[in-house]
């Protein structure tokens, strides 16, 4: 008996197994987050700003990285993307606009754009856009919990857009930066963000700024703001003085 | 039956045992290779030829192949370069320049010899360390038909032709290079030698004379417009240096160690501003430039200012600042102490005729006692004046130097009037000088290729050349465009 079974044994080893060269699970699409954005709001979310963007511009287009789970097609798949009402705070059309989103035939990634609208409410307030995956015809599976690099477990099927336009005064403008860009105002600061693509000028911990760097952004900001003032009416801020750099 | 098989597969095993080997195993001596070399490490000055001529023993000698391998060669734009392997020579007697980049630390220097029959490596291990001669003399830009080149005169009047082109095969200097210069910064960046040409320019490594970087890797940003022609530090009060570069002028903060130079200077007024390509300093203004598009002189606020500022009104000085309608020609210390001169004399030219004019300028004044604007007078008497390369002056007397085809003159301030204080041959012109040291080194050009040549001129007490001759000649130049001295 004992040698019937040690033959047997030996025989399902010689079994052939046919291993499928394609994928074989359901089709589903996912965000990819990105892990920096730990310190920004969290992995599953994206910070924006206006305020560091020139004057002139009124819309920008955020992009969300989506990649599949799955085989590619020759054809574009539609993917089905929807506002999570409930985790909103943002305007449709005010505050922002969704377009038809697709991952194109034969790829495996593609981003969607969001685009936000700089209202002038955003001047006042944050507002939250949060936007999910939904199920669809091409993509008929979410993603599951994984577990991210921050140590927590998402679904990858949910982002979350927070942005603004909003001005902080920056905590050492009275201390500190009032020497290269004077008195403080909104209007100015607003302005400098505009110029330098900055509007934070830390002068202590690691990503402190050198006196020489800010000497930097002193003379860029002032060069521009006599170029703007000989293009435009004089720059006046909100309490109706003219904006002067030092 | 069992039994049976098992004795048949033992039977075999045993009979396998009796085959006989009919291998060779008679033995040989190998071509064991043997070198021999006087010494194993070697100093060498780069660009100079290193001969290494090694004994090598073995049973034959005549089926060898030879490498010279040099060893680490890093990159110098990338500090975390491991090196690697370069093979400067296949002969079997090294005989070759040296090209590798000076440093303190020997390189390694393997002698391979390999069997071509049997394959195997014998390795000499040796070491070599590259010094330079290009720490401290006479840079020179020459310019030639489709490219330039810097060339090098060492203080014991040795020659280096070719300099830069050896150490950048890559990077060819284009013709439109019109300045080399050397300057200490008095800051982090410590000395820096640059060459400048039409639309940029290099910085240089201090030993090899290798390109480190672009001239705008200098800056924060770009500048708007990169026609680099000065970088100058004019007085120990100003904060500078100053790159004076496309009509801007920008600077670096050295007293906060600042690495890069900042944004152009912001315009005095509504009218900006376009800078002549020189600066004057002392102690009350650190820094004195001159609006060429607007006749007038500017100077640095002072302190950390990044911002010119127009001279005020003043009808009591010798000239109106804010009003200057010529073209600059030069601006250099002259009477004073090196330190802070009371005396800078800027050369203009009428610009709708040749007449030139002098203008002196004390960077230490004020606008009453000693004023900035201290004297001026039409250069009189002082033929084609308006032509040369260069001007120079003294720092003991009031004199200026300068050159027109193949005359030196030497122009009396206070007689306002030239005269020939050296004449060379008949078509030898003089393209490029520079006074240090109380001796002219000036270069001179006979139109024909390696026609240029370096003479120094030891200046006398009375203004003129002593015994009215040159004291070094350095032939087999191409024509030198600029000049400077380099200390290391």
């Amino acid at each position: 008996m004992k040698k019937i079974l040690v033959l047997l044994l030996f025989l399902t080893a010689c079994s052939k197994i046919d291993i499928s060269t394609s994928y074989k699970g359901q089709e589903s699409v996912y965000f990819i987050y990105n892990i920096n954005d730990v310190y920004s709001g969290g992995i599953d979310s994206i910070t924006y700003t206006f305020v560091d963007k020139a004057s002139t511009v009124t819309q920008d287009t955020v992009w969300l990285p989506v990649r599949i789970a799955g085989n590619t097609t020759t054809y574009d798949r539609a993917i089905k993307l929807a506002v999570v009402a409930n985790q909103t705070t943002a305007l449709p059309n005010t505050q922002y606009k969704l377009l038809d989103y697709n991952m194109p035939g034969n790829a495996f990634a593609t981003r969607l754009g969001v685009v936000l609208l700089r209202d002038a409410s955003l001047q006042d307030t944050s507002a939250t856009l949060t936007l999910g995956l939904q199920p669809s015809a091409d993509f008929p599976v979410l993603m599951k919990d994984t577990l991210m690099g921050d140590g927590a477990f998402y679904n990858r099927n949910q982002v979350r857009i927070i942005f603004n336009d909003r001005l902080i005064k920056p905590g050492n403008w009275d201390t500190y930066l009032v020497i290269f860009f004077g008195t403080y105002s909104e209007t100015k600061l607003r302005f400098i963000a505009s110029v330098l693509g900055v509007s934070t000028f830390p002068s202590s911990g690691p990503n402190a700024l050198g006196y020489p760097t800010l000497q930097y952004y002193q003379n860029t900001v002032r060069n521009a703001l006599l170029e703007y003032n000989a293009n435009h009416a004089a720059l006046t801020d909100e309490n109706g003085n003219p904006v002067v750099i030092p | 039956m069992k039994h049976t098989i098992n004795l048949l597969l033992l039977l075999i095993l045993l009979g396998a045992g009796c085959y006989k080997d009919k291998g060779n195993y008679d033995y040989h001596p190998i071509n064991d290779i043997v070198t021999t070399v006087a010494k194993d490490s070697f100093q060498v000055n780069q660009f100079d030829t290193l001969r290494i001529s090694p004994a090598i023993a073995g049973l034959d000698t005549n089926r060898l192949s030879f490498e010279w391998r040099v060893y680490p060669i890093t990159d110098p734009g990338n500090s975390l370069d491991p090196g690697k392997i370069v093979v400067i020579s296949h002969d079997r007697n090294l005989n070759q320049p040296i090209t590798l980049k000076p440093r303190s630390a020997y390189y390694n220097l393997d002698f391979v010899v390999k069997d071509t029959v049997t394959g195997v490596n014998y390795f000499k291990y040796m070491f070599v360390q590259v010094g330079t001669v290009f720490q401290t003399g006479w840079m020179l830009l020459e310019q030639m038909d489709s490219k330039a080149d810097i060339s090098f005169i060492t203080p014991a009047y040795a020659p280096y032709h070719g300099v830069y082109s050896a150490s950048n095969p890559s990077s060819p200097l284009p013709a439109s290079a019109r300045k080399v210069m050397s300057i200490s910064t008095q800051s982090l960046l410590g000395t820096l030698n640059m060459v400048y040409f039409d639309g940029g320019g290099y910085t240089l490594d201090n030993t090899s004379l290798q390109v480190i970087g672009n001239y705008t890797k200098l800056f924060y940003a770009a500048p708007e417009l990169v026609q680099p022609y000065e970088m100058i530090k004019p007085s120990f009060y100003s904060y500078g240096p100053y790159a004076l570069c496309g009509g801007k002028v920008y600077g670096l903060n050295g007293l906060f160690a600042s690495k890069l130079f900042g944004t152009a200077f912001t315009q005095p007024d509504s009218q900006g501003y376009t800078l002549a390509p020189f600066a004057a300093g002392g102690s009350s203004f650190g820094a004195i430039f001159f609006d060429q598009a607007h006749h007038r002189f500017l100077y640095d606020g002072g302190g950390t200012s990044t911002s010119l500022k127009v001279f005020p009104q003043n009808t009591t000085m010798a000239y109106n600042l804010n009003n200057v309608p010529l073209q600059m020609l030069t601006m250099r210390a002259g009477l004073g102490l090196a330190i802070a001169p009371t005396n800078w004399y800027a050369v203009f030219k009428n610009e709708t005729n040749d007449s030139c004019f002098l203008y002196t300028l004390n960077a230490n004044g004020n606008f009453t006692t000693s004023p900035v604007a201290a004297a001026w007078q039409p250069i009189l008497n002082s033929p084609e004046v308006q032509r040369s390369p260069d001007y120079l002056f003294s720092s003991t007397v009031k004199q200026m130097y300068y050159a027109a085809d193949n005359k030196l003159y030497v122009y009396d301030m206070a007689a306002n009037q030239s005269r020939i204080i050296y004449q060379f041959a008949s078509g030898e012109n003089v393209t490029a000088l520079k006074l240090m040291n109380g001796v002219i080194t000036l270069a001179t050009w006979n139109g024909q290729s390696g026609g240029g040549t370096v003479y120094y001129l030891p200046v006398a007490a009375t203004g003129d050349i002593s015994n009215n001759t040159y004291t070094q000649k350095v032939t087999g130049f191409e024509k030198i465009v600029s000049l400077t001295y380099k200390v290391g």
